[in-house]
């Protein structure tokens, strides 16, 4: 038997399994419905962690996810876990824990001589102490203190778990399965609403677990257990346990975290570690009941000083006492309830201490038929002892003080609602002088506050209450309820007058337990005026641990109100902010990681390209050939200069489907694409294809590509693959928001059709061949810039000759699915030609070859000017972006403008992103120049070369100057080209 | 309507395993062959385009997410004077016979190659599906028939509800881009891993799922 | 935040994407000082506190283009039109 494991009853373990666990390396073993907390009592193991600034000796205070000490390690290598609390982790066989925060040890802890210096550590040090010198600051402050502060941690290897988001939808989504959430639950689904209940634990009930009541004759967790039966056989119920709704959010939408895995070793095969819930609910319950606060007294934070309520969790649940003998401080009814279920359970209670004179007959009856050693009108000054209270001091209504020994001390402050879902949009709490707290106000649309959330602390309050809301949302939903009458449950007392601090105590008393924010820096922060509970937070970092200072803020917002004199009503609640608890950055990527951070597009040729030994590259969502080595091209440049040449000197083939198309129908469509190209396109014939760009309505390129004409009212445009699906968006704006009277239909048709560039002197001879029949491809039957619609292999296609390698090229669309197919055809066709596949290397090199701008180019930030495209903007209409476009500085002459650029050493590498630089002039923002946004290898002219934008353009042509990236290529000198390096005349592309 | 030869499936999806995890909580097969236009009306004429569609094929387009069906051919509305027609097995020779039926009354445009059409079936699809797409899959907030068009992780698709199987189970049917066919086959895949997931072959025309809504 | 697009339903706003002022109008060519109120137009937007009627494209739905009728303050829809429909105010 542990040491503190009590002898009887079985509570809400299964003591007849055991389970072994480590902490800090030596074995324990507990029971399944254990806590990684309870069964660490149940051993003895008091402390179990080293505070955050001054490394003093902690143990568990509380029973739930409000924990600010117990803050544990848990697992080991890949899976190591940093801060997880104690008091939330389910034990398992073979769970491994360490304690956090201490060096070398956690008995032994060199870091507690910090404790030494806490005069320089007090509220505002940061901003007092490390102010002078300011070099000091990097160099030894901020690394001195974050070796000393931090908690856990974090596993430096791959999190080899998965995670996963998931959405649900419902009439109630009930927070919290205590009472009052499973009245609601209960009463909303046997209506048939459809419901969803959440709680963190994972044993619904709430306190109906932790407390000994009866509801209906009989136990109090038994309902709860038969409740949850009840609830999990009703179809539209979804019981989620384990889960913590953690965040309210607009429209009615919640984030929940489903630990899913958190319980066992590792996560069962295919299944996930944790799971973020995305829950969208028409009402929602909040019953997510109270939270106990400490009292403030000297040596508050000594292991062993724990909140009655845990005390009473630990006893009647987990069968556990904190100690032999365990003292009760209170100044609330319900402190009394752990001493009785102490007494009742055999654990010996040397005294109850409640700060009142009075307390309810009852209760004084009570106490004494259990021979209790009660003291009213009494504080308890300081709890003594360095790894675990040994005694408390107690001082009794005439000022004598006394020690008392005792293992371990409940503390009842009072009970806070749990108000922090009802305040994340924005709601701020309403205080109430009864309950001395505050309690939700200005609730969100659709939420109701139940229970011990809404300040109804009784149990007969919390089904009341809880079973009304279900009724409204059941009927807000359409379902009535029945009117079943209330189960029957005992009054209880539940008076207090709070105690926030006591005075005169001689050690240190913690507020923030987790952040070891002390009355000395609330105080010093009253004193200097940050008395405003956001100010104070801020000063003192109190409430801005883990545990976000669940049980510390009232308690330090009522110490400054003492101190200044005020309510703690007047100063208001502190915002509440999602995440209620931490949530993994894991949980909430979901399965977007690795190689599933976004969806990959592939093309048409994919799988050819694949059986050919293409390379690929990513390039926005698609995933695209990069180049077709072929065996023994180990370079990249051979490959590269062999795929370019069979283009220049013979034919090449390239998937290019990835380029956007939009189909424009109306009898307004040529109207409709004036006012959206900067060049005129009305007048374009049926039959033919131009070149067209687009600019923004603040004058800035947006996207070029080309429009082709396939009947009066029938246009296809292309844009290029990244803007693809932001031009359809800009385009319905146009149709829909702009001009909707215009006659105009739009429609993506990009995944319709597989793209083919045949490319190259014999591009005719291989599509004469293949089209023999079907369409004359001469360049008098068709000329460069035609198109035509095609019925071919009993399938429509279209061809278009347009080029951007410069050469002699088509481009051949078909249905998708027939796009492998096609290039099967064309790769046969062309065998004998010598055609071969060029990828995207091949592709880019070829079109800075020919200063084609592209993406990198079209930044955004490029004007038509800059572009060298100024007299495509027409001066016959109006379009998107004219206006803008004409303001002087953007045609002003020194903006930077497309150049081309070659090194002067002619074996000298260029890189895009260099900036230019005179020669001569030192690197620095004045003397920039401009920068090189694109660059490759020429296999045509046999040297690098590049494009960019140069201060004064084209009219820089065969000035040097120095192209300057210190991240790869240093510093290189080039001349200034014009950016078309071949053809430019551009007689290859018609020929 | 004349059936056309049959086509290469898309590539990517052989790459992919034929079964995920254990047991058949979802079961998958591509659709082939469904010939799919996309209509949109012209100015001021979509009750004549209705009128047209009417007369030709006995079926009300309707306006609003909702799809109507007679024999093989379909239609749903998907936007304001916009509609998706269907017909089994006709592949691109539907849009191109739609041309003349609705004159200059809409613009017509073949999507029969754009997109991927995943048929999913099984005790557990809608638990499986709710992990990638935002919308209400309860079958009293979307009824067989209903479509939506939303997204599954970060792909754009169309969700379409069908009549349950003979056993009850659901059949939902997801339209993407055909570019996008692996990773929305790994997305749903993984998603419905821990109920089991298999990929049957294309069951072909005749299978359960022609009891559209 | 969750919007009721006519068409599809009520949707999460991850669907949709902003555009800003849905009242704002381009100056017609014919205007004085025709790119000094263009300035104004494209980048002088106002940005009320309260109700403010707003673009929205349902991006992951039908494309459509709506009037959304928000309170900045507290993320309330209040109506929601299909831009071909709803006039300009």
């Amino acid at each position: 038997m542990s040491a503190n494991r009590l002898r009887e009853g079985e509570g809400a373990l299964r003591r007849d399994r055991t389970l072994s666990f480590t902490f800090d390396g030596k074995r324990y073993t507990g029971h399944p419905g254990d806590t990684l907390a309870s069964a660490l009592l149940a051993s003895g193991v008091r402390l179990v962690g080293r505070s955050f600034k001054y490394h003093r000796p902690r143990g568990i205070l509380t029973v739930g996810s409000e924990e600010p000490n117990a803050l544990v390690e848990l697992r080991t290598g890949a899976r190591r876990e940093p801060n997880t609390r104690a008091t939330g982790v389910e034990l398992f066989d073979g769970l491994e824990a360490r304690s956090q925060n201490r060096w070398p040890s956690l008995r032994f802890d060199l870091g507690a001589i910090n404790s030494l210096f806490s005069a320089l550590l007090v509220a505002g040090f940061y901003y007092k102490t490390f102010m002078w010198p300011a070099a000091f600051w990097e160099k030894v402050y901020e690394p001195a203190i974050r070796r000393a502060a931090g908690l856990g941690r974090a596993s430096l290897e791959p999190d080899p778990d998965g995670y996963e988001k998931a959405h649900a939808f419902c009439d109630l989504l009930v927070v919290g399965g205590g009472p009052a959430g499973l009245a609601a639950a209960l009463t909303a689904g046997r209506a048939g609403a459809r419901v969803i209940l959440c709680d963190e634990d994972f044993l619904l009930g709430g306190r109906l677990n932790g407390d000994r009541h009866e509801i209906d004759g009989e136990d109090g967790a038994l309902w709860a257990r038969q409740t949850a039966e009840e609830l999990a056989a009703l179809p539209e119920v979804r019981i989620m346990t384990r889960t913590t709704v953690f965040g309210a959010y607009d429209g009615n939408t919640f984030g929940a975290l489903e630990r899913v895995a958190d319980h066992l070793p590792m996560p069962a095969a295919h299944q996930v570690r944790q799971r973020f819930w995305k829950i969208v609910a028409r009402r929602t319950v909040l019953a997510a009941g109270a939270l106990e606060r400490p009292i403030v007294f000297g040596g508050n934070d000594c292991p062993g000083v724990m909140l009655a309520s845990a005390v009473r969790t630990y006893v009647n649940r987990f069968r556990v006492t904190p100690g032999r003998r365990t003292a009760v401080f209170t100044s609330c009814d319900d402190g009394w309830k752990t001493a009785f279920d102490l007494v009742d359970s055999n654990v010996e209670v040397p005294v109850l201490v409640d700060a009142r004179r009075e307390v309810p007959a009852e209760l004084e009856g009570q106490a004494s038929r259990r021979g209790l050693r009660v003291v009213l009108g009494a504080q308890i000054l300081d709890a003594h002892g360095s790894k675990g209270v040994r005694g408390i001091d107690v001082r009794d209504d005439r000022g004598r003080t006394s020690r008392i020994a005792t293992d371990a001390l409940a503390v009842a402050g009072g009970w806070n609602p749990n108000t922090a879902l009802s305040a994340h949009l924005g709601g701020r709490p309403r205080w109430s002088d009864t309950l001395a707290a505050h309690v939700p106000a200005d609730l969100p649309p659709g939420m109701i506050a139940v229970g011990a959330a809404a300040g109804e602390l009784s149990l007969a309050g919390a089904l009341r209450t809880g079973a009304a809301a279900g009724r409204q949302a059941a009927s807000a939903a359409g379902f009535e309820a029945a009117a079943d009458s209330p189960p029957r449950v005992a009054d209880e007392a539940a008076g207090g007058t709070p105690l926030w601090f006591v005075q005169g105590f001689r050690g240190k008393a913690f507020i923030d337990f987790q952040h070891d924010v002390t009355t000395k820096d609330v105080a010093i922060a009253a004193r200097e005026g940050f008395h405003c509970p956001e100010l104070l937070k801020r000063y003192t970092t109190l409430g801005m641990g883990t545990d976000q200072g669940k049980t510390s803020a009232l308690n330090a917002h009522a110490i400054v109100a003492a101190l200044t004199g005020r309510s703690p009503a007047d100063l208001g609640a502190i915002a509440a902010r999602p995440p209620y608890t931490p949530v993994a950055i894991g949980a909430l990527a979901g399965a977007h990681r690795g190689p599933h951070f976004r969806p990959c597009r592939l093309t048409p040729s994919h799988r050819w390209a694949e059986s050919r030994g293409a390379t690929f590259v990513d390039l926005g969502e698609w995933r695209r050939a990069k180049a077709f080595p072929l065996s023994g091209e180990t370079d990249w440049k051979r490959t590269l200069t062999r795929e370019v040449r069979s283009v220049r000197d013979g034919v090449g083939v390239c998937d290019v489907s990835t380029l956007g198309k939009i189909d424009v129908q109306g009898a307004d469509a040529g109207t409709f694409l004036d006012r959206v190209y900067a060049n005129m396109i009305s007048s374009l014939p049926v039959g033919k294809t131009r070149y067209g760009i687009m600019l923004r309505e603040d004058g800035m390129v947006f996207d070029d590509g080309t429009v082709a004409r396939l009947s009066p009212s029938h246009f296809l445009l292309s844009t290029t693959s990244a803007h693809a699906v932001k031009v359809l968006q800009h385009l319905e704006h146009a149709r829909q928001v702009l001009w909707p009277d215009l006659d105009v239909q739009l429609a993506s048709v990009t995944e319709q059709w597989a793209q083919f560039a045949v490319a190259g002197p014999r591009s005719r001879a291989l599509l004469e061949r293949l089209l023999e029949g079907v369409a004359d491809v001469s360049n008098a039957g068709f000329p460069y810039l035609a198109c035509a619609e095609l019925q071919w292999q009993g399938r429509p296609a279209r061809l278009f000759r347009i080029s951007f390698s410069g050469e002699l090229a088509y481009e051949l669309a078909v249905p998708a699915r027939r796009g492998e197919a096609a290039l099967h055809a064309i790769m046969g066709t062309g065998e004998d030609l010598g055609v071969v596949p060029y990828g995207m290397e091949a592709l880019g090199t070829m079109r800075i070859e020919k200063g084609h701008v592209a993406g990198a180019e079209l930044n955004g930030t490029t004007t038509a000017h800059d572009l060298g495209l100024g007299r495509m903007m027409s001066a016959r209409k109006d379009y998107i972006g004219r206006v803008l476009a004409g303001r002087p500085g953007l045609s002003a002459p020194d903006r930077p403008a497309l150049i081309g650029v070659k090194p002067s050493r002619p074996d000298a590498r260029l890189t895009a992103g260099a900036h230019f630089l005179r020669l001569g002039a030192p690197p620095s923002l004045e003397n920039d120049e401009g920068f090189i946004s694109s660059a490759t290898f020429s296999p045509t002219l046999g040297h690098w070369i590049g494009l960019g934008f140069l201060r004064g353009g084209q009219r820089r042509i065969g000035e040097r100057v120095r192209a300057h990236d210190p991240l790869s290529s240093g510093d290189v000198e080039v001349e200034i080209a014009s950016p078309i390096f071949y053809d430019p005349e551009g007689n290859r592309l018609r020929a | 309507m004349r059936t056309e030869p049959t086509d290469i499936t898309c590539p990517a999806l052989t790459s992919l395993p034929t079964a995920v995890g254990n047991g058949r909580g979802v079961i998958a097969t591509e659709r082939e062959g469904l010939g799919i236009a996309r209509i949109a009306a012209r100015k001021g004429q979509s009750a004549r385009m209705a009128e047209l569609f009417r007369a030709r094929f006995g079926l009300e387009p309707p306006n609003a997410p909702r799809r109507a069906s007679r024999g093989d051919v379909a239609i749903a509305g998907i936007g304001p004077q916009t509609w998706l027609a269907t017909c089994e097995h006709a592949g691109n020779t539907f849009a191109q016979s739609l041309g003349p039926v609705l004159a200059d009354c809409a613009a017509v445009c073949d999507q029969s190659d754009a997109c991927l059409i995943l048929r999913l079936t099984g005790p557990r699809v809608r638990a499986s599906l709710a992990k990638l797409i935002p919308v209400d899959m309860h079958p009293r907030s979307f009824r067989a028939g209903d479509l939506a068009q939303t997204v599954c992780g970060y792909i754009n698709i169309t969700l379409w509800r069908l009549e349950d199987t003979v056993q009850s189970d659901p059949v939902f049917e997801v339209w993407a881009g055909r570019s996008l066919a692996l990773s929305l086959q790994q997305a749903i895949s993984h998603a419905a891993a821990e109920f089991g997931f298999v990929r049957q072959s294309s069951t072909g025309p005749a299978d359960a799922g022609r009891r559209t809504g | 935040m969750r919007i009721e697009c006519p068409l599809c339903g009520e949707r999460d706003v991850s669907e949709f994407s902003y555009l800003g002022d849905a009242d704002f109008r381009l100056p017609s060519a014919d205007t004085d000082g025709l790119a000094d109120r263009f300035y104004e137009a494209v980048y002088l937007r106002d940005n009320p506190s309260g109700p403010h009627r707003e673009l929205w494209y349902h991006a992951g739905g039908c494309l459509c283009w709506l009037r959304v009728t928000r309170n900045t303050r507290t993320h309330e829809i209040l109506g929601v039109e299909l831009a071909t429909e709803a006039p300009r105010a």
